[in-house]
C-alpha cells in the first residue's frame, strides 16, 4: 500500500472546469493521501507534461491521471488513444472523469483502454463519495507499478 | 411453326403469290394488338397488319408489295441493315429496344409523339426443303404506356430516396442535440447543484434559516431542471428505439412491477391484471409505456385505497388494453392536454413530476402504429387505453422525426 510507505502520490488532472478543479482539490487536500495534484488544462498540455517537453521538462511521472473527455485542443480521447500506445507511459493508470453518461463515449473509453470511467457526479454529497472511493479504492488497495516511481 | 404450302409452285415464286401465301398464313395478326411486318430479303413488305396501318397512317394495300426502305429511309443505315441481315441469313433474332435505337417504323401518338416500341425481329423460314432462307417478321410492341408509369414509379422512387436521405440527415441532427443536450447543458448545471450544495454543507450553521431556504430553492430547481432535461432527452429518443419483436406483455407487466416494486408498496395498490397476450413490439418501450401508465394510476390515487386493473381485448385488427384506477380522475376537458409535451393540471407540491411521461407513451404508442387515449370523470378514476394492431402496418416508419 503506497500510502503506509509514506509515498507521496502525484497526480496529474487533465480537467478544463475550474469547477470540478476546484473541488477535486480541496475534497482530495482534505483527505488522507499524501499527494501532488499537477492540474492541466487542455489536451496538447497533458500530453507536453507526460512526455515532460517545455515548460514540463521537470515533470514527476504521474502515478494516476484523471482525464476529462471533452477538453479544448487536443481532447481526452486522443490523449487517452496517443499515451496507451506508448511503450512505458501505458503503464499509468488513467480514471476517464467526465460529465458524459453517453454509452459511445463509455466504450471508446474502455477501447482506447481507460482504467475506468466514472460519470462526474451532481451533488455534494456524492461527489464527497466519489473522491473518497477513488482514494480508497486506488490509493489504498491498488498496487500500483513500481517502474512508475521514477 | 407450319411449313409454307410453296414446294410446288415455282421458284422463285412471282410476288403476288408470295403476299398471297403470306396473308393467308398470317392474316390473323390483324386481330392483334402489336404491329407486324413481314419482310423479304429485298426489303420487300409482304404482310401489314392492321394495327400497324392504324399506328402509321399507311394502309396494308399502299405499302404491301414495295420497298420498306422508300417509306422509311432510316432503315437504309448500314446500323440496321446488318442487323436486318442477319435475320434473313442466319435466321438469328435480333431486338431494337427502346433506350439504345430509334424507333425502325416510327409510329406517331395522336398527339404527335412517337411511341415508346419495343421492336423483335424474328425469322421465319421460307421454304422447307431446300436450303433455308428467311422472311423477317418484325413485331412492334407499344411501351408508351408502361414506360410512362415507369417514369413515374422512378421519379417517385427518386422524391422517397430523398425524403429518407433528409429524415437520416435530421435524425442525426436530432443525436446530435440529443448529447449536446444530455453534456453541455447538464454541466453548468451539475455546477450549480454542486456548489450550492457545498455552501449548504461548508457553512453549515453560519447561515440563518433564510440562507439556508435559499440554498434549498437553488438546488430545487436546478435538479427539477435536470430531470426536465433527461425526460426531453427520452422523449426525443422514442423515435430510435430497437426493432419490433415479439414481446410477452406478462413478462413486460412483471419488469414493470419490479422497477416500481417501492411505489406499489409504499402505497399499498391492489393490481389486477388480464391475461396479456403476446405482440410485435419494442419491448423495452413496452416497459416504459406500461411503467407510466401503472405509476400515474398509483401517483393520482384518491382516498380510497388504490386499485388498479390491467385489462386486455382482442379486437378485429387489434388489441385494446386498458388500464383502470380508483384515483382522483381527470376532467374531461383536460383528457387531450395531458398527452402534450409538459403539460400537468396539478402543482409540484400536490403531485411532483415533470408532466412527460404520458407524451412518451403517445409517442411510443404512435410508434407502434397505435392510439392512446383516456376515459375519466373527476373523482370517478380514470381508465386509459391503448390499441395497438395486432399486425404492424407495412411501410410504417421505422425511424420518425421527433
Amino acid at each position: 500500500m503506497l500510502n503506509e510507505s509514506g509515498k507521496i502520490i502525484e497526480i496529474l488532472l487533465v480537467e478544463d472546469n475550474p469547477g470540478d478543479v476546484f473541488i477535486i482539490k480541496r475534497l482530495l487536500r482534505q483527505g488522507s493521501i499524501r499527494h501532488n495534484l499537477h492540474h492541466v488544462e487542455d489536451g496538447e498540455t497533458a500530453l507536453r507534461f507526460l512526455h515532460q517537453a517545455p515548460p514540463h521538462v521537470a515533470a514527476p511521472r504521474p502515478h494516476l491521471v484523471l482525464l476529462d473527455l471533452n477538453l479544448p485542443k487536443l481532447d481526452g480521447r486522443q490523449v487517452l488513444e496517443e499515451f496507451k500506445t506508448h511503450p512505458e507511459l501505458k503503464l499509468i493508470p488513467v480514471i476517464v472523469l467526465t460529465g458524459s453518461s453517453a454509452p459511445k463515449d463509455i466504450e471508446i473509453s474502455y477501447r482506447l483502454q481507460a482504467n475506468c470511467y466514472i460519470t462526474k457526479p451532481s451533488g455534494h454529497q456524492l461527489y464527497v463519495n466519489m473522491v473518497q472511493a477513488i482514494e480508497t479504492f486506488w490509493f489504498h488497495w491498488v498496487q500500483l507499478p513500481n517502474l512508475l516511481a521514477s | 411453326m407450319d411449313t409454307p404450302q410453296v414446294n410446288d409452285t415455282p421458284y422463285p415464286p412471282p410476288l403476288e403469290n408470295e403476299i398471297e401465301t403470306a396473308t393467308a398464313k398470317f392474316g390473323v395478326l390483324d386481330y392483334a394488338p402489336v404491329g407486324f411486318c413481314l419482310l423479304r430479303q429485298d426489303f420487300t413488305v409482304l404482310f401489314w397488319n392492321r394495327c400497324l396501318a392504324n399506328w402509321t397512317h399507311i394502309s396494308s394495300p399502299q405499302i404491301v408489295g414495295s420497298d420498306l426502305r422508300h417509306w422509311f429511309l432510316s432503315i437504309d443505315q448500314p446500323k440496321y441493315l446488318m442487323r436486318l441481315r442477319q435475320v434473313f441469313e442466319g435466321g438469328f433474332p435480333t431486338l431494337f429496344s427502346p433506350q439504345l435505337h430509334q424507333a425502325l417504323i416510327p409510329c406517331p401518338l395522336p398527339d404527335g409523339e412517337n411511341r415508346v416500341q419495343k421492336i423483335t425481329v424474328t425469322a421465319v423460314p421460307q421454304k422447307a426443303t431446300t436450303q433455308p432462307e428467311y422472311y423477317a417478321l418484325v413485331a412492334i410492341q407499344d411501351l408508351t404506356d408502361l414506360t410512362h408509369q415507369v417514369q413515374s414509379y422512378q421519379t417517385e422512387l427518386r422524391e422517397r430516396q430523398r425524403a429518407q436521405a433528409e429524415l437520416q440527415r435530421s435524425n442525426a441532427e436530432l443525436e446530435q442535440f440529443a448529447y449536446v443536450a444530455s453534456h453541455d447543458l447538464r454541466e453548468p448545471l451539475r455546477m450549480v447543484t454542486t456548489f450550492t450544495q457545498f455552501l449548504a454543507e461548508e457553512y453549515q450553521g453560519q447561515l440563518d434559516q433564510e440562507a439556508n431556504q435559499m440554498i434549498e430553492f437553488a438546488v430545487d430547481g436546478a435538479s427539477r431542471m435536470e430531470a426536465l432535461i433527461g425526460d426531453l432527452l427520452t422523449f426525443s429518443r422514442v423515435g430510435r428505439g430497437a426493432d419490433f419483436e415479439p414481446t410477452d406483455l406478462n413478462a413486460v407487466l412483471e419488469r414493470v412491477r419490479d422497477n416500481l416494486q417501492i411505489a406499489i408498496s409504499e402505497s399499498g395498490v391492489v393490481i389486477s391484471q388480464a391475461d396479456l397476450p403476446t405482440i410485435q413490439a419494442d419491448s423495452a418501450q413496452m416497459v416504459q409505456l406500461f411503467q407510466n401508465l401503472l405509476s400515474n394510476a398509483i401517483k393520482y390515487h384518491s382516498d380510497r385505497p388504490p386499485q388498479v386493473h390491467i385489462g386486455a381485448e382482442r379486437q378485429q385488427e387489434h388489441w385494446l388494453f386498458s388500464i383502470q384506477d380508483n384515483g382522483i380522475g381527470i376532467d374531461p376537458t383536460h383528457a387531450k392536454r395531458i398527452f402534450l409535451v409538459f403539460q400537468r393540471l396539478h402543482t409540484q407540491k400536490q403531485y411532483p413530476g415533470t408532466g412527460i411521461g404520458l407524451a412518451i407513451c403517445k409517442k411510443i404508442v404512435e410508434r407502434h402504429g397505435g392510439s392512446i387515449w383516456v376515459e375519466s370523470e373527476l373523482g370517478k378514476g380514470a381508465t386509459f387505453y391503448v390499441k395497438i394492431p395486432n399486425q404492424i402496418p407495412l411501410g410504417l416508419p421505422r425511424i420518425q422525426p421527433c
